[in-house]
């Protein structure tokens, strides 16, 4: 048993370096930071006009994180496995004796870094906050930590996606298309069907599986137990996932 | 199982356990939370954990909500949520004291009927259905109350709305409060939100302005701007306050809201004060408003050049709770500010034996304001030119309580029967019931005095769009007749509702700007309007003879006088300029500091991140390519 948690560790410890270093090697997280820290801004100060609230929360600010996490975070993760078929280094990682899920858990935790490190220089915005009023720091502490659970369930999918195909832009539309089953879930138009449909009942139980339902209360300034083990739930389901198709493909590989 | 079959069973069954296991949890975790946030908003409190342990009779709640409409409403279906959640704590704590039901009124059932009944309120929604979505409270002896409908913005409030019903439940027989007004608001039905809050918890009477008697078994009288009273109503209200003893007073010495008089109607009853009271409980009020720079209230009101905007209204006042009272518990509560308009100030009499307690103050240097100029709509520049600072607040909240003596040493005063023999012989009945006089108090009096009777318009402290308040003008006079109706429990928890926490700096830099455009717009009129006379000076002084066109090009005067009235032009021409840029300025620093965050939030990290990735990739390329 200590074997085995040390195997997994020594391959995370490995693929995170690796994966780290291949996103900052390469302009990919600095783009991708730049362009989240612009649009970020962008629906906070131009679509939700924070500024004309008058009010110093940061509710406008955390409204759109659900949305913005499902268009970005795919692009963040649609290399992590593609990236090896496509430079045929996969063959070469899959035969080495390493435990695939210290290798899947390392790679998603580099992708992590990256969008934790994106949210953190959100903290401009925390300062603004403070700076124009007396905001409730409690709440908003509670909000970015919820925030940055849910961006690690968005990349979880995102990394298993890739992980299913060979081409990046493949793993990023079934990324996308996965990530938004588990964010409309809790969408009024989705939900308003499957009400209509199986009845309301079906409908509270489908949002149950939305993460808008439980970024919800965080945004608040409550932390629910239940939203960090629906968080936590949906990043090892996805992981284990990505380690079993990942698996798959060390099996078949001839 | 070969490994391509493996795969796709061993998907579904890690999935199949996924969706288990968030069903499972997801009740069973439901009232597992850690609430952050400052005021401990959504967490349960003691007052209520305690009203729900001391429940004497089960009470029953009936939770109405259409969840087939409630799901098109995303913030209506999380409310939802949240609201059964909160039910089940209740009842976690309550145990079997408290049943609780949930009905789902289809359109034309039994259900929807009896929510209706009930009087849930059926809101429209966008779809043909209509959203009903309240809790109906019913105790052992049936009697009813509801919450029509629970707002989504209201979300603070939900525990104290839900507390309050359960409290009022389990008390069949709600306090009696009196209410004696000449305010049409106080009165009518669907008048001020204040006393459709009364409504709610108190059995609330109104008293006649020609009143013989006062309603048998009253609890609490509140006298909001009260009519002139004769001696012997003054004498039932003494008598009512020495064996009762619980009284909260708004007098006025400017009230904006007072309505015409009836017989005149240019005339208004502006004033209202403590009458024969004052000298014996050591309290009086002042004979004029007063203005207070410190405390001033953001409203909208003109300024200038045709154009309105939010400024600072020194005539009305925001104290914050700094400025009052951390001791006495009907104010060390409160977290947001109390607002008055055109209020007057509480003199207290040195020396006097009576208890007091100031608990509302004014700023430092507040100024007084003839009344009847308080009352007009006066507007903030002309108000800061009657304005001369005095020394020390002023008090606008008092609280008197302990052993009295009567107004009337002599005894019971003769009464004035009316002329109409009907009305005389109900007014010689109820006379002929009155209790006999006594001197001093037979139980500690509890009396809360404030000096402005319009803090109670829903204008000054209800945002009536949102249906929720922004001051605590209501939260202060239900305080007080929740204490002085024993039930302190509510105290605490109207406390809890939360402040909006506004953006502080931008209200001050207006605030700022403010004081700056009006101190130098003053200047440049007062140049103005003496250049403009000199000018007219100068004209009169031409020819009266020319034409109007002549005269403007002042034709027949000397040389010098011609070279004065050009400077004098321009001087206006320059004034008038100044005066428009002044207004431009005073926007300019907010849309400034707007201009500036917006950038750094949306563009500076976003540039200072992209320049770091292009110096890495160029640095890269420089490496390889060496």
């Amino acid at each position: 048993m200590g074997g085995l948690v040390r195997d997994i560790l020594t391959s995370l410890r490995a693929s995170y370096m690796r994966e780290l270093r291949a996103y900052f090697a390469t302009p990919l997280a600095y783009v991708f930071i730049a362009i989240f820290l612009m649009l970020v801004g962008v629906f906070t100060w131009e679509a939700s006009r924070f500024f004309d609230t008058g009010l110093a929360d940061l509710q406008p600010f955390f409204y759109w994180h659900p949305w913005l996490y499902m268009i970005f975070l795919p692009a963040l993760s649609m290399r992590l496995w593609a990236d090896e078929t496509a430079f045929g280094t996969s063959e070469l990682l899959l035969s080495l004796p390493v435990s695939l899920f210290g290798l899947a858990s390392g790679k998603l935790l580099a992708a992590w870094t990256v969008a934790g490190l994106s949210l953190a220089l959100t903290f401009p915005m925390w300062i603004t906050v403070n700076y124009l009023g007396t905001p409730d720091n409690g709440a908003i502490a509670i909000t970015y930590l919820t925030s940055l659970l849910m961006a690690g369930a968005f990349l979880s999918i995102g990394a298993a996606m890739s992980s299913l195909f060979s081409s990046q832009v493949l793993a990023y539309i079934a990324g996308i298309v996965v990530a938004f089953v588990f964010t409309a879930a809790g969408w009024p138009m989705l939900v308003g069907a499957i009400s209509g449909v199986l009845g309301p009942a079906a409908g509270d139980l489908f949002a149950q599986f939305s993460f808008l339902t439980y970024f919800e209360t965080a945004q608040r300034g409550v932390l629910e137990l239940r939203a960090l083990l629906y968080f936590a739930g949906v990043i090892l389901v996805w992981l284990a996932l990505n380690t079993i198709w990942v698996a798959n493909k060390r099996a078949v590989a001839p | 199982m070969t490994p391509r079959a493996f795969l796709p069973a061993a998907t579904a069954l890690i999935l199949a356990v996924f969706v288990a296991a968030t069903l499972i949890i997801y009740p069973l975790t439901r009232p597992v939370r850690i609430d952050f946030t400052q005021n401990q908003l959504f967490s349960l409190s003691s007052e209520t954990k305690t009203v729900l342990d001391e429940l004497r009779e089960p009470v029953e709640l009936t939770f109405v909500y259409t969840r087939q409409v409630g799901q098109d409403y995303p913030q209506v279906r999380a409310y939802a949520s949240r609201v059964r959640e909160l039910l089940d704590t209740y009842q976690a704590v309550a145990g079997s004291a408290l049943r609780i039901e949930e009905i789902d009124p289809q359109p034309f059932s039994q259900a929807e009927d009896e929510a209706l009944a009930a009087g849930i309120q059926a809101v429209d929604s966008e779809g043909d259905d209509p959203l009903y979505f309240g809790i109906i409270g019913r105790n052992t002896v049936d009697e009813q109350r509801v919450l029509a409908f629970l707002s989504p913005d209201q979300e603070e409030t939900l525990e104290y709305d839900l507390t309050r019903l359960i409290a009022r439940l389990d008390r069949p027989d709600p306090p009696m409060v009196g209410v004696l007004t000449t305010l049409p608001g106080m009165q009518e039905e669907g008048g001020y939100t204040l006393l459709r809050e009364m409504d709610r918890t108190f059995d609330v009477v109104q008293v006649n302005e020609d009143f013989f008697s006062l309603p048998d078994g009253m609890d609490a009288l509140i006298m909001i701007h009260s009519p002139e009273l004769s001696d012997w109503q003054s004498w039932l209200i003494d008598q009512f306050v020495l064996r009762t003893g619980r009284v909260v007073m708004l007098v006025d010495p400017a009230t904006k809201t007072a309505p015409e008089g009836l017989t005149r109607r240019s005339e208004r009853r502006i004033r209202s004060d403590l009458g024969r009271f004052g000298p014996v409980w050591g309290v009086t009020l002042s004979d004029e408003a007063v203005a207070d720079t410190e405390t001033a209230l953001p409203i909208q009101a003109p300024t200038g050049g045709g154009r309105s905007g939010i400024v600072r209204h020194p005539l009305f006042l925001s104290t914050p709770p700094g400025m009052m009272s951390e001791g006495s518990i009907l104010t060390a509560h409160l977290s947001r500010a109390v607002n008055f308009a055109s209020a007057g100030a509480l003199q207290l009499e040195e020396g006097s034996p009576i208890t007091k307690e100031v608990l509302i103050e004014t700023g430092t240097a507040p100024s007084w304001i003839d009344a009847e100029t308080a009352v007009t709509d006066i507007s903030v520049e002309d108000t800061l030119a009657l304005y001369e600072p005095t020394e020390g607040p002023k008090a606008l909240a008092v609280r008197v309580h302990g052993t009295l003596v009567s107004a009337f040493p002599d005894g019971q005063p003769d009464p004035v029967l009316p002329e109409d023999p009907v009305m005389a012989e109900f007014a010689a009945a109820a006379i002929a019931e009155a209790k006999p006089h006594i001197g001093s108090s037979e139980r500690d009096a509890e009396i809360l005095i404030l000096s402005d009777a319009d803090l109670v318009d829903d204008g000054l402290y209800v945002d009536m769009h949102r249906q929720s308040a922004f001051a605590d003008n209501g939260a202060l006079i239900m305080n007080a007749l929740d204490m002085m109706s024993g039930d302190a429990n509510l105290l605490g928890l109207r406390a809890r509702a939360s402040s909006r926490r506004t953006m502080t700096r931008v209200e001050a830099m207006r605030d700022e700007a403010q004081t700056r455009f009006f101190d130098e717009q003053a200047q440049l009129e007062t140049r103005l309007s003496e250049a403009e006379a000199r000018l007219a000076e100068l004209l009169q002084a031409d020819s009266a003879d020319e034409s109007v066109l002549d005269r403007a090009a002042g034709a027949n005067l000397s040389p010098d006088q011609q070279e004065e009235l050009s400077a004098l032009r321009l001087d206006v021409m320059e004034t008038r300029a100044r005066l428009r840029s002044i207004e431009r300025d005073f926007r300019r620093e907010i849309d400034s500091l707007e201009a500036w965050l917006k950038f750094i939030n949306i563009f500076a990290g976003a540039i200072i991140i992209g320049g770091i990735g292009i110096f890495v990739w160029w640095r890269r390329r420089r490496t390889v390519t060496s």
